[in-house]
């Protein structure tokens, strides 16, 4: 089929021009060793191909002779070859670059510089290290890289945080695929690689780790990352992959697991042409079964939990164990009681237990037994991605029209503040963009649906609502049955456990009709007091510009200004936002300028830039951000850089939208137009809730000892972005054969985002008794609201590289990076910092594009520190942990397929990258790879 | 060379940040450790009676043996350099004893939803099986503080004569030995006395007073089994126990003696439970008044209208008891109610049936065990002897209904009378005991005064809140006089914590006392 068209595209272009075929070999002129995958283009036009797997390329041109072919490939010097007529077997042999000082990048200042002259830390891959790749994705495999941590809460979902303060749920970071941002709309932080890029079509991808609003505005806060796809101008044809292996758990056992992928790209002439690729993976994700109990009832804020052991007590709520949330406590409020001898003498009252008997009880509180998390879902790891793009040249030159849809479908398991089953979702995002190597302007839709997807612990809270009163009062029958049989207390509760959940009527067994049924109905039921489904049909436009007037200029300056307009509509029919009444529209803009002035024969490079952004509830925002790099030798072998930059983040949509009632507080956001929205619950509106309440832990304070006084009236402000100054600086350069970058930052923060939690009296106020009144007669209600931190908040790190090779084939890297903070948690007892960061990281690679042959070879060790996981789920410390991976791989050029055996955590020692979260076991897998 | 500097700067912050090592380890407080102060309790020592022998449920058997308080003790004690404890355990979880293969004492009490009742198994505890000693817990269930210095109390041959006590005979080193030298023989380093006088009123109480007050009489060889022992013979025998056993210099504790009237035995049946709403008793009220009345007509005619019996048709009236403390009128009132119009035979019977009898008031004290007769009144002893005399079979019946129409006897009834004898022989021993404390500087724990607060407002411990409620107060076992393993268990505490007073160990600082909750109330009915 492929030949076909080839065969047609040739004829369609014979018509019009002469034509000049070429073909022949590209290797490397020190080995010898054939180079697949580099890139030819015709100078001054965007025609092009690249090598196959025996280096081998051909290409037909209808340029007029002479005309020059430019190879190029990343880690070699570029090498331009003049051709006057056909050529056949045409030999070309790249130099090795001497460093890898001239790798490009594009990111750092919107604009292609090499990497010595990057203004600020980057990290890169490209298509070479996908193929040396440890990792059964190219995405997990980014934890390689220095700074870069991987938080793994899922088998496809991970989460990529760079210089601290990230959960699986990385506000702070931003991804972006071809310009697009990949992030969810309506949770406002990215899904690891679900909507991403297939690894066949990758190109590169850079990270910059620190702020970069300045260039690329909001919530471009602690790092951003950039995949970029391969153009169908210059990487044609069919190409697959194939991959399946295992997954090996303790919790989950040994499951089978595949990933097929293909992509497709056709030039149709070098004016039009087509790319489509599709990836499809399904397997079995780890299970998080995590029983014990983690209290923070006799711990502060900023200290580790207390981890109990399961059933350490009668009301024990285990952390992957949902429904046992559900205490008699609670059940027994509307009756004045807390504890099992409330619930006795109680009974007693209503004639319904023997007088006396409820001495026998303890003053113990009760929770239901509630189901491990496997109860809850299939664990079905699955995703579909697809990509399709049409690219129009219409004088076939540098500028291009392009249309492009991309999407994920798929299930995952995410973590927040609790564990969600995300089950089939789609995302997907529509976008026309026309550019050239000046200028870009793009509009793009991101439409998401959270499908199926439902909360496992509001779906086990949900089902042990049911028949919770009558399990209660079994329990209390079961524990004076074996007190009164001779047991002691701890024997009497699990009697009394034991005979209440005997009866399933009230304690369905997973997989039983009743369970199935009430699992039915709670997982489509968006009212968390009565379900658990998450709704979501949020969606998001973006607009958005570059000129860069450099060539205008002369190329003495570099000039560029941009702006972006953003637009949410938040949808999810009143079931997490209050937008009961439809969606909710709101909208940011920003515009920025930036400019580069090289001097000292191009050694010096100063960079400034400045953004402003504007979101319709807030004031406007200033970003700048300025830089200097300068080569140090004539030979620019020892580069310097220096930086100031500036990031901001405006509250996610939740921070402003929400009005959800979690059942043990109703949270309210805070955006200007939110407060007097209807909420979920309540009648009372967000601007009481802001203005007329008291603190949460006052009010606590004043049930303990009675004391007005010490209740806290508080208005809580408005939440305002967050804001964060970072000094960078750097070191990039050789020393002999030794590759050496060193960077060092120092960040402050501001404004961080945070929650409080506030009491509301009902009727009352807090300006006089009437509140007080409220709060003793229980007409009260507690909210959580969402608000920034006075916290004095810094944080400071450093990472070094060092890159070698030996014996001409031999890669050895290592990398060491610090990251530490400063917090007082005294201007702030409340605020959780939640940096969730290692302080020392340490990495080791080794390996061999081709150690023998066309064998290949990669090892990563990976060494972190302990480190202290502070989340709304948990706080809990993650002990250090070493994780080795490694593969050998064997290229068969002859079928164009690249064969790799790999595995990743082969220490097979388990660890987790937060509480809650599974314990990731090891992950063996083959590929096959062909490319044409 | 600027380069140089950078990364040599670089390095130094990698060392310094790498010093700080388990920055995370929460700063949790170490266990405090546990010590034992002035004490030492390498060799503890137990004397004592029931209590310390940690009978429950009517008798001992090995699992409330091993619950016993002096045994809670002692484990907590080994966090401190305590030292084995050795009890003279039975052999099974039935309880009662043989004695040549008979049955001299009988099974535990279980409880059966809604009551006692004896396991349905037989003791194998021998008496004449010896066993080998020495046993640091010389609890004796029944002694009497004189019994602690009686040679021969230990000698098997003396259990059947009632000469000696089967408990200590299997366990004497010695038939002549006594329980006192047993236990000074073990060169104690520690010791707990407790309640050795117990049993000197104790057994007065429960069995309704039909003992002896021996208040003055200083030969305790002369006392019967029910009697009230002197005061002075028991300050005699206490200071010769104390003296004995801190003779080499050891440290003890002591605890005083409970009043009767917190113990459920005596609290547990009411004196009134005759209810109008019984449907039974209540139609019955207008006959019984009718009977009465006359009777009560002869009482005032005698000038003792006290003893009249009205049973109310509206609120619970009290029983009829016999009262051996009135002086008995059976004669004058025969000769009333034959005065009165009755027939000679009728009137001797029904004056000697009332001659020292009155209607209970809340001033009585019914003991545990009258409640199955008052359940199921009818006497048939005295309904045969009725018709014996020429009674009609239905007229007999009437009038043998326990406590309705025949008085209940003297053993079911600790009358006001009976109980200050009791409560005044109680106070001097425990002045006895408060000052052979002092004497010594040893510790003393206020029993006494802890059973009263159990069964007045009820002592809270670990989330439970104990009282002398019979089953449901959780503390007492089921007859009603012995704790059960929970009330054991904070008896234990007690005692550590006075302990801690007296020495300055530290059991309730270290978070070194029990968990009452981790003991059981009742024992299973199947524990054998």
């Amino acid at each position: 089929m492929n030949k076909i068209l080839t065969v047609l595209a040739i004829f369609c272009g014979s018509l019009m021009f002469g034509q000049t075929s070429v073909s022949g070999t590209v290797s490397d002129s020190n080995t010898g060793d054939p180079l697949p995958g580099v890139n030819i283009r015709v100078m001054g036009t965007s025609i092009g191909n690249s090598t196959d797997f025996d280096g081998n390329f051909s290409l037909n041109v209808n340029e007029e002779v002479p005309f020059s072919l430019e190879f190029t490939f990343v880690g070699y010097q570029t090498q331009i070859v003049n051709v006057d007529g056909d050529r056949e077997s045409l030999q070309v042999a790249l130099v090795e670059n001497a460093t890898s000082l001239d790798e490009v990048v594009v990111s750092a200042s919107r604009t292609p510089e090499s990497i010595r002259e990057s203004p600020v830390t980057i990290e890169r891959i490209g298509i070479k290290d996908l193929k040396n790749s440890t990792s059964a994705s190219f995405y997990d495999g980014l934890e390689n890289l220095k700074g870069i941590d991987l938080n793994r809460g899922s088998l496809t979902f991970n989460s990529i945080n760079t210089r601290g303060f990230a959960t699986f749920s990385n506000t702070r970071f931003v991804q972006l695929v071809d310009g697009m941002d990949t992030s969810s709309p309506a949770l406002n932080f990215v899904l690891g690689n679900l909507v991403g890029v297939n690894q066949l079509d990758l190109q590169s991808v850079e990270i910059i780790p620190g702020a970069a609003s300045a260039l690329y505005g909001a919530n471009a806060f602690n790092g951003i990352m950039f995949m970029t796809t391969r153009s169908p101008f210059d990487d044609q044809g069919v190409s697959a992959y194939a991959k399946t292996g295992l997954t090996i758990q303790k919790a989950a056992g040994d499951h089978v697991y595949y990933d097929i992928g293909v992509r497709y790209a056709h030039a149709f002439s070098d004016k039009f042409a087509v790319k489509g690729s599709l990836t499809y993976l399904k397997g079995t994700d780890w299970y998080a079964t995590d029983q014990a109990e983690y209290s923070n009832d006799f711990t502060a804020v900023g200290e580790p939990d207390e981890i109990l052991p399961y059933r350490s007590s009668p009301s024990h709520d285990g952390i992957n164990i949902y429904g046992d949330e559900i205490t008699l406590a609670a059940a027994g409020a509307d009756f004045g009681f807390s504890d099992l001898k409330g619930f006795g003498e109680f009974l007693e009252s209503q004639g319904l237990l023997d007088p006396g008997l409820s001495n026998l009880l303890p003053e113990d509180n009760v929770g239901r037994t509630g189901y491990v998390e496997p109860a809850f879902t299939d664990y079905n790891a699955e995703s579909i991605k697809y990509d399709v793009s049409l690219h129009f040249r219409p004088n076939a030159d540098d500028l291009e029209i392009l249309l492009n849809t991309r999407g994920g479908y798929g299930s995952t398991i995410y973590q927040g503040t609790n564990r969600y089953n995300i089950k089939n979702f789609l995302l997907q995002q529509h976008k026309l963009e026309i550019r050239n190597d000046d200028f870009f302007v793009r509009g793009y839709l991101t439409t998401e649906d959270a499908g199926d997807s439902y909360d496992m612990r509001f779906t086990g809270i949900n089902i042990a609502k049911f028949g919770a009163n009558q399990w209660f009062g079994e329990y209390l029958e079961g524990y004076l049955g074996g007190v009164l049989g001779g047991a002691n207390n701890e024997e009497a509760h699990a009697q009394a456990r034991i005979f209440a959940d005997s009866n399933e009527a009230t304690t369905p067994k997973p997989g039983s009709e009743l369970f199935n049924q009430l699992f039915d109905e709670i997982t489509s039921d968006g009212d968390l007091s009565t379900g658990s489904k998450f709704i979501d049909k949020t969606s998001m436009f973006v607009g958005e510009g570059n000129y860069n007037f450099a060539r205008l200029l002369d190329d003495k300056w570099d000039l560029q200004i941009g702006g972006s307009y953003r637009r949410y509509s938040l949808n999810s029919e009143g079931t997490i936002f209050t937008d009961y009444d439809g969606p909710i529209n709101y909208s940011e803009y920003g515009a920025y300028v930036q400019a580069i002035k090289k001097l000292m024969d191009d050694r010096l490079k100063l960079q400034a830039s400045i953004r402003y952004d504007k979101n319709e509830f807030y004031d406007g925002n200033f970003s700048p951000r300025a830089s200097v790099t300068f080569a140090v030798d004539e030979a620019r072998n020892h580069n310097l850089r220096t930086s100031y930059q500036t990031g901001f983040r405006y509250p996610t949509t939740q921070d402003l939208f929400i009005g959800l009632d979690s059942g043990q507080g109703i949270l309210v956001g805070s955006s200007p137009d939110n407060l007097d929205r209807d909420l979920p619950g309540t009648d009372l509106t967000g601007r009481k809730v802001y203005g007329d309440s008291y603190t949460l832990s006052s009010v606590q304070q004043f049930q303990a000892t009675g004391n007005p006084a010490a209740l806290v009236p508080i208005e809580t402000g408005l939440v305002q972005p967050e804001t964060i100054q970072s000094f960078d600086l750097g070191y990039r350069g050789i020393f002999g054969k030794i590759y050496v970058d060193i960077a060092g930052y120092y960040s402050k923060y501001d404004n961080f985002i945070s929650n409080t939690f506030v009491v509301t009296p009902n009727t009352g106020t807090t300006a006089d008794a009437s509140g007080i009144a409220d709060l003793i007669t229980g007409n009260a209600t507690g909210f959580q609201t969402y608000t920034n931190s006075k916290a004095d908040i810094s944080s400071y790190g450093a990472s070094m590289g060092l890159n070698t090779r030996l014996w001409k084939k031999l890669d050895v890297g290592f990398s060491y990076t610090l990251a530490k903070f400063d917090f007082d948690q005294e201007s702030d007892p409340d605020f959780s910092a939640g940096f969730n960061t290692p302080e020392h990281k340490v990495k080791f690679s080794l390996g061999s594009q081709n150690i023998v042959g066309n064998l290949g070879f990669n090892i990563n060790v990976r060494w972190s520190d302990e480190y202290f996981w502070q989340s709304t789920i948990a706080n809990a410390v993650i002990p250090q942990r070493t994780v080795g991976d490694a593969q050998i791989n064997y290229s068969v050029p002859k079928i164009k397929s690249l064969f790799k055996l790999g595995g990743s955590n082969l220490g097979g020692k388990e660890y987790q990258s937060a509480p809650g979260s599974p314990f990731i076991g090891s992950q063996f897998f083959v590929s096959w790879v062909f490319n044409q | 060379m600027l380069k140089l500097k950078y990364i040599w700067a670089l390095f130094i912050i990698i060392g310094l940040s790498s010093c700080e090592q388990g920055k995370y380890d929460r700063e949790i407080e170490p266990p405090v450790e546990v010590v034992s102060g002035e004490a030492d309790f390498s060799n503890m020592v137990t004397l004592g009676a029931s209590f310390v022998s940690g009978l429950s449920d009517g008798t001992v058997f090995i699992a409330s043996q091993e619950n016993s308080f002096p045994n809670i003790m002692a484990q907590q004690m080994s966090l401190a350099g305590g030292g084995e404890f050795i009890q003279p355990l039975v052999n099974d979880n039935v309880g009662g004893l043989l004695l040549g293969g008979n049955v001299i004492a009988g099974p535990r009490l279980y409880f059966d939803g809604s009551g006692p009742v004896p396991v349905e198994a037989v003791p194998t505890t021998e008496v004449s099986n010896i066993i080998t000693g020495p046993f640091n817990n010389m609890g004796v269930p029944g002694a009497k503080s004189f019994h602690l210095v009686a040679p021969g109390y230990g000698n098997v041959a003396g259990v059947a004569l009632g000469l000696a006590n089967p408990y200590f005979a299997r366990m004497a080193s010695s038939p002549n030995v006594t329980v006192l030298e047993d236990a000074a023989s073990q060169n104690a380093s520690f010791f707990v006395i407790s309640e050795i006088a117990g049993n000197d009123v104790l057994s007065y109480a429960t069995s309704g007073g039909t003992g002896v007050d021996q208040t003055g009489n200083l030969d305790p060889s002369t006392y019967g089994p029910n009697d009230i022992t002197d005061p002075n013979v028991f300050a005699q025998v206490l200071n010769t126990v104390v003296g004995t056993m801190t003779a080499n210099g050891a440290k003890g504790i002591i605890g005083n003696i409970p009043a009767v009237s917190s113990l459920p035995y005596f609290t547990t049946v009411p004196f009134d439970p005759l209810d109008p709403s019984n449907p039974v008793f209540g139609p019955q009220i207008p006959t019984l008044n009718a009977l009465y009345g006359q009777l009560n007509a002869a009482y005032a005619f005698l000038q003792v209208p006290e003893r009249s019996i009205v049973f109310s048709e509206t609120e619970a009236s009290g029983v009829v008891i016999i009262d051996d403390s009135l002086p008995n009128i059976a004669t004058q009132l025969t000769a009333v109610l034959i005065g009165g119009g009755l027939d000679i035979p009728t009137a001797t019977l029904l004056g000697n049936q009332y001659g020292q009898s009155r209607q209970a008031t809340a001033k009585d004290l019914l003991v545990l065990t009258s409640r199955p007769i008052l359940e199921n009144p009818l006497n048939e002893a005295y309904a045969a002897f009725l018709i014996s005399q020429g009674v009609p079979p239905e007229q007999a019946g009437q009038l043998a209904l326990n406590g309705i129409t025949y008085p209940l006897e003297d053993k079911w009834v600790l009358t006001e009378a009976e109980q200050l004898a009791v409560n005044t022989a109680t106070d001097a021993y425990n002045v006895s005991i408060a000052a052979a404390a002092a004497q010594k500087g040893l510790g003393l724990v206020d029993s006494k005064g802890l059973l009263e607060e159990l069964a007045t407002n009820g002592l809270a411990s670990n989330g439970f809140v104990l009282t002398d409620d019979y089953v449901t107060g959780g503390a007492f076992s089921l007859d009603g006089i012995h704790l059960n393993a929970r009330g054991y268990a904070f008896l234990a505490n007690e005692f550590l914590k006075a302990i801690d007073e007296t020495y300055g160990s530290n059991f309730e600082d270290a978070n070194a006392l029990v968990d009452i909750g981790d003991y059981p109330v009742l024992y299973s009915p199947v524990l054998r």
